[in-house]
């Protein structure tokens, strides 16, 4: 387990650096000439021997494997550059968002899993009773609700009609994450309960929960034992990935409800072609998903003996 | 033509057992081989490395002398399995998977008895008999020299295995198709194959 | 053999699944219509039919776990009492016990020990596995492996071990050795045998006949979801002391026996004829053939056919 980890772990590094090479060489070819951005920035006109002297300073006059080198030993310290817009360091603008965006994945994922596993595993059991078809209802009237539309309900309901809630920032304490997370679990639940439920029943008609029903073990311990613990292999890998991008802050959700995580200045930053804030985001987001990535895969080694010891095919 | 296996070894990856060792054989077209075997010897995979499924780690297959894989486009050598259903994608209409074979005369889909209506139906809608005569169908098209039946009736109803057995001996005889049959059961053997091949383990 | 105590009697047993064709068209498909069984104590008792026939269903009937749609009719009895849903949960696993056909009829995640156990680890239940191993040449280490590591030979096996928990009065054996070799074959069938001889019933659930003749007292032919005729197995020596026309073409059908063959195909359940389903194909159909038939004796057997 160890050594698979260790080995996991190095096979990250070529990939790191090729998200890095790829990121940066978007910023160079996409983005328009640095000292002409700092030139519109800044409003002072420069002469053309000047802006040359300027980009000789910058280093930009090297060939471009240089300029790489010199950008990732500066990335490797915390130096991204500074915003075009505040000209703060980007880095540092990053690392104060980042809270937010974690506080609010956390609150989200576990709400939906509280919720959505239970329902899923409910709506599989009674398949085509009553408490099915209600479930199931539910979630595909949730899934059909996007999330802006969600959120301004909420706003509606318990801000502005009860006066319970605050109706945005996340300034308020406990109070002001609990609609952005509704939000966010109203629909993640509708997803996963259907996924859990089509899952589950999957499991459930294997001819392992034949056999162990034969051997007259019951049925919740068939349930809890043997298929959910299957089950649970397939909703890990697909809340891996819900939090992969909910790490990656919602835009829409965090812009509605004021919410300073990095999805609202990714959207900031979009709009204002902030490109150095840009290029912090999409290695974040490309962090973010090989980790996730990794953690799924260990999370597999630990949960499935056919994936740990090895399945020899015959 | 002469189907011929030449010391073939085989073994799935580095740390597994060896499965076939220095193995070899030789099928002429006008012959019925049948193989009998002790239980893991390896008889599916020397089936499918005749059939060009894997390649031996050691070893050749030669068509009248030249390597199988030489050979471009529809493989004349062509294997029946065991289990048909795990052979057949399911989610496609009997007429369908016909039709991944090769040109396949109407002569074959009647001496097995293959029935219009079958042809419209999903493989989880007919038994297992009735996939097997498409399996069968689907591996005798024009263009094939050599077939191999791994234990094809194993799964079957006696009925329909002297059926199925009945046409093919006396299609393979009447297009010099050379045979290989794998099977358990020493009657049958005797009944189907001009030669049976005892093997030891190695 | 009269003397000896009826384990298990099954009488007119059927089985139907709904469907729905084309959105809302309900059919029922009748799979198994006329199913009837007894196994003694000390008796095996083989149901022979062709593979995708059902058969599977009536070892899921007696153990009362057919899928939800699926509707049972006729009556089960064992040990002198009718097999009601609440005796099955309360039986099944202990009493009446199922020997799987393939390892898939185990947890993948589970290790074999704790899986067999049903997950108890008190020193009897322990104590119990360590002994059932033993007397199958299974090292302890088997109990610490997963279903996935186990070698063909063990898991047929570990498969029988996981039915003599309990104590097994009625053994269900469901196509017990699919595919297997003829060596690999007669060692599992030895391992019933044995069941069989310590006084419980076995019933073995196969396609193949051969395999049914060498090891079974007694021998059912199911055909097209009824069963056809309930001949001992000494029967199948000569075609004359058989008794319906499929058995009879059967025998014809082994290697041996002259490899013939009848035209035709079993019909498909949707499109099974009135009274016998073999009349399409028999030499011998009559008018009679299309009415409902009575199973009654002949000659110390059973048979389903007007002509026998």
């Amino acid at each position: 387990m160890k050594n698979y980890i260790a080995k996991r772990l190095l096979q990250l590094l070529p990939i790191l650096l090729g998200i890095t090479l790829l990121s940066f060489l978007l910023m160079n070819t996409g983005a328009a000439d640095a000292v002409d951005v700092m030139e519109s920035n800044t409003g002072s006109v420069m002469t053309e021997d000047e802006k040359n002297i300027l980009r000789e300073e910058l280093g930009l006059h090297r060939p471009l494997y240089q300029q790489y080198i010199v950008w990732l030993g500066n990335l490797l310290r915390g130096d991204m550059g500074e915003s075009f817009v505040s000209g703060q360091p980007v880095f540092d603008t990053f690392l104060s968002k980042l809270p937010a965006t974690i506080y609010l994945t956390i609150t989200s994922i576990l709400l939906t899993v509280f919720l959505s596993v239970p329902l899923g595993i409910l709506s599989a059991v009674k398949q085509n009773k009553i408490t099915d078809y209600l479930i199931r209802c539910l979630s595909f009237i949730g899934n059909s609700l996007p999330n802006f539309f969600v959120s301004l309900l909420l706003i509606y309901f318990f801000s502005l009609k009860l006066n319970l809630l605050p109706v945005m920032g996340n300034t308020a304490g406990w109070k002001s994450v609990i609609l952005p997370t509704l939000t966010l679990a109203l629909s993640m639940t509708s997803k996963y309960t259907r996924q859990v439920r089509a899952t589950v029943l999957e499991e459930l008609n294997k001819d392992y929960v034949l056999g162990a029903r034969a051997r007259g073990i019951e049925e919740k311990k068939i349930l809890y034992f043997s298929v959910l613990r299957a089950s649970m292999l397939t909703i890990v890998t697909l809340l891996a990935l819900s939090i992969g991008s909910l790490l990656g802050g919602t835009a829409i959700v965090e812009s509605i409800f004021m919410w300073d995580g990095v999805g609202k200045m990714a959207v900031d930053a979009i709009t204002m072609r902030d490109y150095p804030v840009i290029q912090v985001y999409v290695i974040w987001m490309a962090i973010i998903y090989v980790c996730v990535n990794l953690f799924t895969d260990i999370f597999y080694h630990y949960l499935d003996p056919r994936i740990r010891l090895g399945k020899e095919e015959f | 033509m002469v189907l011929e296996a030449k010391e073939i070894s085989f073994r799935y990856g580095k740390e597994s057992r060896q499965i076939l060792n220095d193995f070899s054989l030789q099928i002429e077209s006008h012959e019925r081989v049948g193989i009998v075997a002790p239980s893991g010897f390896g008889k599916t995979t020397f089936c499918k490395i005749l059939a060009g499924y894997e390649m031996p780690d050691q070893g050749e297959v030669l068509l009248d002398g030249k390597p199988l894989d030489t050979y471009r486009g529809y493989c004349p050598v062509q294997m029946i399995w065991q289990h048909p259903e795990q052979v057949v994608n399911p989610r496609l209409r009997m007429r369908e998977v016909l039709k991944e074979g090769d040109e396949i005369g109407e002569d074959i889909i009647e001496g097995l008895g293959i029935e219009e209506d079958w042809k419209k139906r999903f493989p989880a809608e007919i038994s297992g008999g009735e996939m097997q005569r498409f399996c069968i169908a689907r591996a005798l098209g024009k263009r094939t020299k050599f077939l191999l039946a791994d234990e094809i009736s194993t799964m079957l109803d006696l009925i329909t295995q002297s059926q199925l057995w009945s046409f093919l001996i006396e299609e393979v005889e009447r297009r010099e198709i050379g045979l290989l049959a794998v099977s358990h059961s020493m009657p049958l053997l005797e009944r189907v194959c001009t030669r049976i091949c005892y093997l030891e383990k190695s | 053999m009269k003397e000896k105590k009826t384990v298990l009697n099954i009488r007119d047993f059927s089985v139907s699944f709904e469907q729905y064709e084309r959105g809302f068209h309900k059919t029922v498909l009748p799979v198994i219509r006329n199913l009837d069984v007894t196994v003694h104590e000390g008796e095996m008792v083989a149901v022979v039919g062709s593979s995708g026939s059902g058969k599977s269903l009536l070892a899921h009937g007696i153990l009362g776990i057919l899928p939800y749609n699926a509707t049972m009719g006729g009556e089960i009895w064992y040990d002198g009492e009718l097999l009601t849903p609440k005796r099955q949960k309360m039986l099944r696993g202990n009493e009446i016990v199922l020997v799987p056909q393939s390892i898939a009829f185990l947890d993948p995640l589970m290790k074999i020990g704790s899986q067999i156990r049903k997950g108890k680890k008190d020193k009897a239940s322990k104590a119990r596995l360590d002994k059932i191993f033993e007397g199958y040449h299974l090292k302890e280490e088997v109990q610490g492996l997963y279903p996935f590591e186990l070698s063909g030979g063990m898991n047929r096996r570990v498969l029988v071990s996981t039915a003599l928990m309990g104590n097994p009065k009625l053994v269900i054996a469901d196509e017990p050795t699919p595919g297997l070799h003829m060596d690999m074959v007669r060692r599992v069938m030895s391992h019933f045998r044995e069941l069989a001889d310590k006084g419980a019933g076995v019933l073995l659930i196969t396609h193949d006949l051969e395999q049914a003749l060498e090891v079974a007292d007694r021998v059912v032919v199911f055909y097209a979801g009824t069963t056809v005729e309930d001949a001992a197995a000494s029967d199948f020596q000569a075609q004359e002391t058989l008794r319906h026309p499929y058995s009879k073409a059967l025998w014809r059908a082994l290697p041996q026996n002259g490899f013939q063959f009848i035209k035709g195909t079993q019909p498909y359940v949707k499109e099974l004829p009135d009274g016998c389903p073999f009349g399409p194909r028999c030499e011998y159909c009559t008018a009679e053939c299309q009415k409902e038939i009575a199973y009654r004796e002949v000659q110390g057997g059973r048979v389903r056919c007007v002509h026998a």
